[in-house]
């Protein structure tokens, strides 16, 4: 009987901890300082009414412009991308984001080839996804071991902000979340001269875990129906013709529709990029930019025979695209 | 592998689940195997210290108990020697050569090249009281090394004490007891205040302290010397988070270490201070030095001559600098004071008001001495007490406060240290701890833990699963 008792006390005295830490967690987690994905907003999707989803890092959520793509070629589109992701975050977030949405197209940026475990943003990418297998197995999977806990229970990350925690950022914790209007795009206005393209030949810390999600994410989408395109952003730095033609090797067996590569003269004439207006600093597209690019995507959609789908909430993305030119500063 | 990282409770899980599931003939060659593991995770290089240490001090005990080579002393010093020696070698060396060529007119610029081994100060007491007290008669003579290697290299207390005494913990080594599932609780609870101790507390603190602090040319006054309280308090919780730990540590494994602290800002006097402080090194410091000296027991004159080469010794153990030498003599002078003021002292009341007005004057002198005990220098020290001696109360306001740290932080931090004042207080009336007897209770025990720990979690200062090193972790 005491056993018993002390037994019980014991899980009641841990779930009572685990659901504080978890109560906590939701309460502390700095939505406002992160800027990838806003996963809340991204459920407030009609279901599979996406009809592409770009995946990456922080030179996706700078540089492809999904309303703008919409408003050109009528492809749904939405940027599920974090910082420094690398491609084991990208896997679990195109699986994640798979749960609700059934698109057609993933295309996914390969500057996370570089990234690793120890990148600085690696444990907010984790942190602020949905609760869920797909969290659970990133954060076993693509965290370092010792920010586990910090990834099981983000009060255990986050716990400073405790010290900033006002009643307005409580209050728009209860607020009810809204769709977001740019689908994940984040517009940078501001403008510096772009200096050129470094092409460098390291591979990155991670390379070989990087090379075996990437490989995962194209078996993913080959057993989900779902086109992959590869692209290399047009970035200040990037991996050398050599890095890129061995990856090329690499994943010659696998089911990639397409790589595309904006780092190369060429594309980015074609893009009609301007190195004078149209990036934000050395590595990520401003508004102008990205703008191109999305036009570029967009007209390269069409050409690949995409069309709106049926699915579509026609009236939200009009809502958007009204919206568009305000959200983004530019109107 | 510090007490507050993720890494050590997994050890300190995995070690007492094993050593449990031992049979009582392994336990105590596991453990020394543990604590060599944890030790080598710090200065793997340094265990060969530790292991000479334990070697040469069990053998001159060994051979003074029994007379080898028909000698019993001369086996002491020996032993004694080759500690101090190495400590000395270690620790102090630099600091003697460099005071000698400053001294001679030179440049102090000697590099003995040598790294601080960790816990040399606290092994080597503990060692030499061993040596000194198988010696005396008071400890019996251990004749199993793994034993003794347990007792000099045990992991909760090699770090940073306590400074075990041969008495107390060797006998508990020889015939190490089953599991309590009480003591056990117990020791987890001891664990978790300790933590909430360091890092709650402790480490907020310190964050005020050290960014006053290290502004002393700008800081007002007022918040130098709030810096200067809260620096007390930030040393207080800082050694007595690790000690409870330690405790906490040990007990979970069936073992009793000694006290280190008794409400020590509760003192009446700086000699009643130095009862309730640091309880491990003050005893040692009395039972081999002063003892020996003649203690009080003698002229007025020797009695203050002592007082002051245990303080100058204290200053010097804590580490060989003259800040801590300052620090030393300051105590030892605070207490020549009480010495020589001991009558009209004593024929004060003993009056609530009166208790209350001796016991902040001694808070406040023993204030004054610990920041020489944290300022970077001796010239910082004598900077800081100075600007709050001109300006003691100069630009007080919340906005000269938030300058320096977390208003927030601070506020839950100085919460606190009043919430476990009142409870020491409580215990020095009723002589029971506030928690006494929470481990026999089912349900008021784990969920006091679990939001413990949640407490710990939200508001502790740590980033990346570790804190703040351990103040006394550097002696």
């Amino acid at each position: 009987m005491k056993k018993k008792k002390e037994a019980l006390a014991v899980v009641v005295a841990a779930a009572l901890l685990a659901a504080l830490l978890h109560g906590a967690g939701w309460l502390l987690l700095p939505y406002a300082d992160y800027n990838g994905t806003d996963w809340r907003r991204y459920a407030r999707e009609p279901e599979n009414s996406v009809d592409v989803l770009y995946v990456g890092s922080s030179l996706v959520f700078c540089d492809l412009d999904p309303v703008g793509i919409y408003g050109r070629c009528g492809v749904t589109g939405f940027n599920v991308a974090g910082p420094q992701q690398s491609m084991a975050i990208s896997y679990y977030y195109i699986r994640e984001a798979c749960r609700t949405q059934s698109p057609r197209a993933v295309f996914v940026e390969l500057g996370g080839m570089l990234n690793s475990p120890e990148d600085e943003f690696t444990v907010s990418d984790i942190a602020f996804m949905p609760r869920g297998m797909n969290r659970l197995m990133a954060s076993l999977f693509a965290a370092r071991p010792e920010d586990l806990p910090g990834l099981l229970f983000p009060a255990l990350k986050y716990h400073d902000y405790w010290t900033s925690l006002d009643l307005a950022s409580i209050r728009e914790k209860l607020q009810p979340i809204t769709p977001d209007p740019l689908t994940g795009y984040q517009p940078v206005t501001v403008t510096r001269p772009f200096e050129g393209i470094e092409q460098i030949d390291d591979c990155g810390s991670d390379y070989a875990r990087n090379l075996r999600y990437l490989k995962k994410t194209a078996d993913f989408c080959a057993e989900k129906g779902i086109e992959l395109y590869l692209i290399y952003s047009p970035a200040g730095r990037t991996a050398s013709p050599e890095r890129k033609a061995q990856l090329r090797q690499e994943l010659a067996a696998c089911p990639v529709t397409d790589i595309l590569d904006f780092t190369q003269d060429e594309r980015l004439a074609a893009v009609g990029l301007d190195p004078e207006t149209d990036w934000s600093d050395e590595m990520h597209l401003n508004v102008s930019g990205a703008s191109k690019l999305s036009a570029w995507v967009a007209d390269y959609l069409r050409a690949r025979g995409f069309t709106a789908s049926a699915a579509q909430d026609r009236a939200l993305w009009q809502q958007r695209l009204d919206g568009h030119d305000a959200e983004c500063g530019t109107a | 592998m510090a007490f507050c990282s993720l890494k050590y409770l997994l050890f300190l899980a995995a070690v007492t689940a094993v050593y449990y599931l031992l049979p009582l003939r392994l336990r105590c060659p596991f453990l020394l195997l543990a604590s060599y593991a944890f030790y080598a995770s710090f200065s793997p290089g340094f265990c060969l210290l530790l292991l000479a240490a334990t070697a040469v001090s069990w053998g001159c005990a060994l051979a003074s108990a029994r007379r080898l080579l028909g000698r019993d002393t001369l086996w002491i010093v020996l032993g004694a020697l080759w500690l101090f020696g190495a400590l000395f070698l270690y620790k102090y060396l630099e600091f003697f050569v460099r005071s000698a060529q400053t001294l001679l007119g030179g440049t102090a610029d000697f590099s003995s090249g040598l790294l601080l081994p960790v816990g040399i100060s606290f092994y080597t007491f503990s060692a030499a009281s061993y040596l000194f007290d198988v010696k005396k008669g008071r400890a019996e003579p251990e004749p199993d090394f793994l034993r003794y290697a347990l007792y000099i290299a045990f992991f909760p207390s090699v770090l940073s004490g306590p400074i075990n005494r041969a008495g107390q913990l060797l006998p508990q080594i020889r015939s190490p007891r089953g599991f309590s599932y009480e003591r056990f609780k117990r020791g987890l609870m001891r664990f978790a205040v300790g933590a909430a101790k360091k890092l709650v507390l402790a480490d907020a603190l310190a964050m005020f302290v050290s960014a006053a602090f290290s502004d002393a040319e700008n800081a007002p006054g007022a918040v130098l010397l709030a810096a200067a309280l809260c620096n007390s308090f930030q040393i207080y919780f800082d050694f007595a988070g690790y000690t409870d730990m330690a405790l906490g540590s040990a007990l979970i494994l069936g073992f009793e270490l000694g006290e280190n602290f008794r409400a020590p800002y509760l003192a009446q006097s700086v000699k009643d201070f130095w009862r309730r402080w640091h309880i491990s090194l003050t005893s040692w410091l009395r039972d081999y030095i002063y003892f020996p000296l003649g203690g009080s027991r003698i002229s007025r004159a020797r009695t203050i001559f002592n007082t002051l080469v245990v303080f100058l010794v204290s200053g010097l153990w804590h580490g060989a600098d003259g800040s801590f030498l300052i620090w030393g003599l300051l105590n030892g002078l605070y207490q020549v004071l009480e010495i020589l003021l001991d009558r009209p002292l004593r024929r004060l009341p003993d009056r609530a008001p009166v208790r209350l007005c001796r016991g902040l004057v001694t808070f406040l002198l023993v204030s004054a001495a610990w920041v020489f005990f944290t300022a970077d220098t001796t010239g910082r020290a004598v900077l800081i007490l100075g600007r709050i001696a001109a300006c003691p109360l100069g630009g007080m306001s919340m906005a000269s406060l938030r300058e320096y740290t977390g208003i927030r932080r601070l506020g839950l931090a100085l919460l606190c240290t009043a919430l476990f004042l009142i409870a020491e207080l409580r215990r020095e009336r009723t002589g029971v701890p506030v928690l006494a007897g929470l481990e026999k209770q089912s349900f008021p025990y784990w969920l006091t833990l679990g939001l413990t720990a949640f407490f710990i979690a939200v508001f502790g200062c740590y980033g990346g699963f570790s804190a703040q090193t351990f103040v006394y972790f550097k002696f």
